[in-house]
């Protein structure tokens, strides 16, 4: 049963979610008519499932507690229900509920505990996509979450709308001022190579493709295409349809009214770590936001890792631009976010 | 005909000159250069195509077969300028001589274009061959050469496959099985000790755990102590000794927090177990 509370709501759906916020909506009319199905909210850090969430919560004002944990849960008893609770309990990035460390499930299991045996109330949950799957492998917990949910990515037509949204119309002046024969979608580059028998260094010559430019060729130039279309398209494919790592990187292109297709450039680098900044990297994109003491705790007890080194690897990852320090709390670059990501799946620390 | 054909060899045979055995010589070369290309090519490419790192890695050996073999067809089709007759009559004849005086030799190339094709092993996988560990590093013609723990480099003759067993750990996947044992006093807490133990395992920074990839871990009970085995995935082979090393030190490191102790060896220690 849906409430005309809610069809009102339903009106004003967050962009590309509506299909989610359905399925949701549905989940609490089932637990109404007795079927409890909880909920996970699975998404990347930028994709917006906090915003999700408080759709969720302007929704249904009185009949949703909502509990956020904001950093790693270290006591059981900082997880127990509140007794004025209502039907319908959200618990937004359940991730800080365990640590990649040796006793770092105590929490976790507890709450999943919890979740079980709470029969009269509907648990709606967020986590960090990569903790997700992490934890699915190794505590099965998508068996506590029949209804799970991955927020999609925006597609252009919303991520336009998205990204425009904080502007008046005609604001934004979108110029096509990129040459495309004078584009170089191959550049030369020297790879050094250090020879077997005599280890002298000689340098290879290889080359660097331009993928933004040689896509831009390829897909972009149609006849009657229009400059916002591109930039538009461009910035999603960028972006991968996330609407967080889309504004970083929209900010990052606008030279504000302007906004350049020559400013488009979605290089981001290479990224080059021993195996502990790796880990370290992977424990930073799992959590979200980690504060060093937290990094610590999981690093140093039961990875014998020494602060020196963790301030070490801080140090170089910083440098790296790839992640970046907010107050206390480290975490990754929105722009960079994808290539992080890719980075660690490739070396096997995300799977 | 085969008489004609064989004379042709023969004086094609005499008649090699400088200028012939140059060009053969150049060519070899240029096989052996294109070859060692190919290999550093298709190397540098799996290492940035970590998924499919050993499928790459596998064409190098049957990349060396083609060129070197090419290079022998040119060699023996346009320097020495023999028909197609005269190359199955010099093939016979070298297979003969082979055969009788290199048959070692022999058997270790046949076992080489065997592993090649038939791929018991690739480059890249961890095998046990002749009484040797270790990765892969090429598959040549004549020998497998391994890469074993402390770092030696091991050729084992390929005519191994013919006669003896040989072991692939992880049979061309990059991920591998890892077991690992830890014994225990008898009247440790064992449950808390498997807790432990799983903790360890699906912490380490090195576990691949997947649906087809569990970790899973076993209770043995012996007489004078217990035993756990792990048996978890690690995520690269490469990383296997130090995924060992890894879990067995944080394990021990927690054991010791907790009071779990090894087992007291009775004979060493009979006295005290007595009392």
């Amino acid at each position: 049963m849906v409430t005309s509370n809610t069809e009102e709501a339903i009106e004003t759906l967050v962009l590309g979610l509506d299909e989610t916020i359905a399925t949701i909506q549905k989940a609490i009319s089932d637990f109404d008519s007795g079927q409890r199905l909880n909920i996970a909210i699975i998404a990347l850090p930028y994709a917006g499932k906090s915003e999700l969430v408080d759709e969720i919560v302007k929704m249904h004002p009185h009949e949703v507690t909502k509990i956020i944990f904001s950093s790693i849960i270290n006591s059981k008893e900082e997880i127990s229900l509140p007794d004025n609770s209502t039907k319908i309990m959200v618990f937004d990035n359940c991730h800080y509920l365990y640590m990649r460390k040796i006793g770092g499930f105590d929490v976790i299991k507890e709450f999943l505990n919890m979740i079980r045996s709470s029969d009269e109330r509907l648990c709606i949950t967020t986590w960090n996509l990569h903790s997700w799957t992490y934890l699915e492998q190794v505590l099965d917990i998508g068996k506590y979450f029949p209804i799970q949910i991955t927020i999609p990515p925006l597609n252009t037509a919303d991520m336009e709308k998205f990204v425009l949204s904080v502007y008046e119309e005609n604001e934004i002046q979108f110029v096509d001022d990129s040459d495309e024969k004078n584009t170089k979608i191959f550049t030369p580059v020297k790879i050094p190579i250090t020879e077997k028998i005599t280890h002298r260094t000689i340098n290879l010559y290889s080359f660097r493709i331009n993928y933004t430019a040689l896509k831009m060729l390829l897909f972009h130039r149609k006849e009657d295409e229009s400059t916002e279309s591109i930039i538009f398209k461009e910035l999603t494919n960028v972006s991968h349809g996330n609407p967080g790592v889309a504004t970083e990187i929209w900010n990052k292109w606008l030279e504000y009214p302007l906004i350049k297709t020559s400013s488009m450039n979605s290089d981001f680098g290479d990224i080059d770590l021993d195996g502990t900044g790796a880990f370290v990297l992977c424990i930073v994109l799992s959590m979200g936001h980690i504060r060093k003491e937290e990094l610590e705790i999981i690093m140093n007890r039961s990875h014998n890792v020494d602060e020196i080194t963790i301030n070490k690897i801080l140090f170089e990852i910083l440098n790296q631009n790839l992640i970046v320090r907010n107050d206390e709390y480290y975490s990754v670059k929105p722009e960079k976010l994808y290539v992080v990501i890719k980075y660690l799946e490739k070396i096997r620390l995300v799977w | 005909m085969a008489q004609v054909d064989v004379k042709t060899i023969v004086s094609n045979f005499e008649n090699i000159d400088l200028n012939t055995v140059f060009l053969s010589f150049f060519i070899i070369i240029f096989a052996v250069i294109l070859s060692k290309i190919v290999a550093f090519l298709l190397t540098k490419i799996s290492e940035k195509t970590w998924k499919h790192r050993l499928d790459f890695k596998s064409i190098i050996s049957i990349s060396n077969v083609l060129i070197y073999s090419l290079a022998v067809y040119y060699i023996l089709a346009s320097v020495f300028a023999l028909s197609l007759n005269q190359l199955v009559i010099f093939s016979g004849f070298i297979g003969a001589v082979i055969g009788f005086g290199m048959r070692n030799l022999f058997e270790d190339i046949a076992g080489g274009i065997i592993v090649t094709m038939e791929k018991p092993y690739q480059v890249g996988d961890r095998i046990e061959m002749g009484g040797y560990y270790g990765e892969v590093k090429d598959i040549g013609l004549r020998a497998t050469r391994l890469v074993t723990p402390d770092d030696s480099l091991v050729s084992a003759p390929n005519n191994l496959i013919f006669t003896q067993c040989v072991a692939s750990g992880n049979s061309g996947s990059p991920e591998m099985m890892a077991t690992l044992d830890i014994y225990i006093e008898n009247d440790s807490d064992v449950d808390l000790a498997m807790k432990i133990f799983r903790e360890a395992v699906v912490t380490s920074r090195f576990v691949y755990i997947c649906p087809t990839r569990p970790v899973v871990i076993l209770l043995n009970d012996y007489p004078f102590y217990k035993g756990l085995k792990a048996r978890a995935y690690v995520n690269d082979l490469r990383n296997e000794f130090i995924f060992r090393s890894d879990i067995t030190q944080r394990t021990w490191n927690e054991f010791y927090k907790r009071g779990i102790k090894p087992p007291k060896t009775p004979i060493m220690n009979y006295g005290k177990t007595a009392e």
